[in-house]
């Protein structure tokens, strides 16, 4: 026998109080296109192009307020106010900033010091973490939030050094990239300097390193391979 | 900033207060000024001031009669608009203004002199001057013009619109000659020389400027332009991902192996038990109204019911499909 229920806002999540809801409301909005070479942009709409290559991925929780908290490993802890109020009654406004100190933080798998400020409690939440790479490399979404832009810098390069300490090992060489068959283990920038050899030769009018690299240097390790074989190059010197 | 900007920006901007606080500014202006030289009129904005003639509906020389003040009745020859404060200065319609000795000019006098009186556009009306069949004189004054057609007036050297008598649009207010011939200058043109043509284009297939010389021309970095991006601009503008973590990946492993959710058709058990449920509770409902907003209401399709009827009507034969099989 079927019985229903109307179990539509009771208990429901809707009501449920969002723990960072000033972070996630005041964030600095990103603009979420992506753009592709030919793309037309109409002189109405304003797009200014970054004079250099982005390194870091952007950082959706930048809060517009109390700005120092971008700029160190706050924990989400904002300027809080109270009120004082003094033995005839007189109310006064007053505000509590969260307890920073400026501290070096090791991370292990970077094997480097960050000097950044640290609020206290994030200190003892690293402590019990066990460590600031541990404490970066969380998932949850509250710890994403909370972060702020300068762990999130952190972290990108923690992941990356993760990447690359996971690829494969062969013959005591590191493997950059599985290229139709060969193992390539120099990295991008020593293939470019092979691929600027033949690019020299390959044209009339001669062009220096920086124009080549200006044209040339945002491709990613596979790009330049795809360029190189075009010239017939031997890729037995570059793999094992 | 620089310090001129700093002054801007402490400077009092006129154009930028409202209608109330220039009123109060004007006013307190005027309290350290000499009574014959306060400023009595509104000032306009600046992208509110009608520059052209034809958005004021009165040219230099029009004939205009006044509606409001000392001089109504008095039907005058304009000479001057001022867009600064929306007035108009009239050629017999003056007042007496006092002069310190330190401003005055050769021969004066007297403290006193005659001095154009402004009046508000507001107060003055366009008026003409006509003759009639018995050789009389008389004027037609136009509470409100209205602007019909174009022509090209080669006075004026400009297209202009007609103007009629509002609700008496037979009668033509022709626009009055402009006010002074222009006069050459030092570095005035001749006009057979500005409309002299030396080159012509012969055919439309051929274009009058080389292809190659173009650029020169016009700024290919032209703000104005739309920019086509390069392979450049749009890595540039694009940022690096986050990378995976170990987690993630395994969860999104997971999630690709999932079989897609299927949504059901109900059963004929559970059709029977919500037909029964809901006959139950209409065949409470007495009130005819309510009944006819019930019907009406029945016909109404909802787009979420819609989707969720597709997808079951597609799970069906897909599950048919595979039976065939």
């Amino acid at each position: 026998m079927l019985t229903f229920t109307r179990g539509l806002t009771t208990g429901s999540r809707l009501f449920a109080p969002d723990k960072y809801y000033k972070i996630t409301r005041y964030a600095k909005p990103l603009s979420k296109v992506s753009y592709k070479a030919g793309d037309v942009i109409p002189a109405d709409r304003k797009v200014s192009i970054p004079p250099n290559k982005r390194h870091y991925p952007l950082y959706e929780y930048e809060t517009m307020f109390f700005k120092s908290q971008n700029r160190g490993l706050y924990g989400g802890l904002q300027r809080t106010s109270s009120r004082t109020c003094s033995e005839s009654g007189n109310k006064n406004l007053r505000s509590h900033k969260p307890n920073i100190v400026s501290s070096s933080i090791y991370s292990e798998i970077l094997d480097k010091v960050f000097k950044v400020k640290v609020s206290t409690r994030v200190l003892k939440t690293i402590s019990k973490e066990g460590g600031l790479d541990n404490y970066l490399l969380k998932d949850k979404p509250a710890r994403i939030k909370t972060m702020g832009k300068v762990a999130w810098r952190i972290k990108y390069d923690i992941m990356k050094k993760l990447e690359s300490d996971s690829l494969p090992v062969i013959e005591g060489k590191r493997i950059y990239l599985a290229y139709k068959g060969h193992n390539v283990y120099v990295g991008k920038n020593k293939l470019l300097s092979y691929l600027f050899e033949y690019a020299k030769r390959d044209t009339y009018e001669p062009i220096t390193e920086s124009q080549f690299l200006a044209t040339n240097s945002w491709k990613d390790i596979k790009e330049v391979c795809q360029d190189l074989e075009k010239y017939s190059f031997d890729f037995k010197q570059v793999s094992v | 900033m620089s310090a001129n900007g700093i002054k801007r920006r402490l400077q009092k901007d006129f154009s930028r207060l409202n209608k109330a606080l220039r009123a109060q500014e004007t006013k307190s202006n005027n309290r350290m000024v000499l009574p014959y030289f306060e400023q009595d009129y509104d000032l306009v904005p600046k992208h509110e001031q009608k520059l052209d003639f034809t958005q004021v509906g009165l040219a230099e020389g029009d004939l205009v009669y006044i509606t409001k003040g000392e001089h109504k009745g008095k039907i005058s020859t304009l000479f001057r608009y001022t867009p600064e404060f929306d007035t108009v200065y009239l050629s017999d319609v003056s007042e007496k203004k006092v002069v310190p000795p330190t401003q005055w000019f050769e021969q004066q006098e007297s403290h006193l002199i005659d001095y154009p009186q402004q009046i508000p556009r507001d107060h003055v009306r366009l008026a003409a001057k006509d003759i009639d069949s018995a050789g009389k004189t008389y004027y037609i004054v136009a509470d409100a013009v209205v602007y019909k057609d174009k022509y090209y007036d080669d006075r004026y050297k400009q297209w202009l619109p007609k103007r009629f008598v509002k609700h008496h649009e037979s009668i033509e207010v022709p626009w009055p000659g402009p006010p002074t011939d222009p006069k050459d200058g030092e570095l005035s043109t001749d006009e057979q020389v500005a409309l002299e043509k030396t080159y012509e284009v012969q055919s439309i297939a051929i274009p009058p400027v080389p292809i190659g010389a173009l650029d020169q021309l016009r700024n290919p970095h032209s703000k104005f332009k739309s920019k086509i991006l390069t392979e450049l601009d749009a890595r540039r503008l694009t940022a690096p991902e986050m990378p995976l973590s170990k987690e993630q990946k395994i969860y999104l492993a997971k999630k690709a192996q999932q079989p897609p959710t299927s949504v059901k058709d109900l059963t004929e058990e559970m059709k029977q038990l919500i037909g029964e449920k809901m006959a139950q509770h209409l065949n409470q409902i007495e009130n005819p109204y309510m009944k006819i907003h019930l019907d009406a209401l029945s016909k109404n399709t909802t787009p979420e019911f819609e989707k969720t009827m597709k997808l079951i009507r597609e799970t069906q034969e897909l599950n048919k499909a595979e039976e065939q099989k």
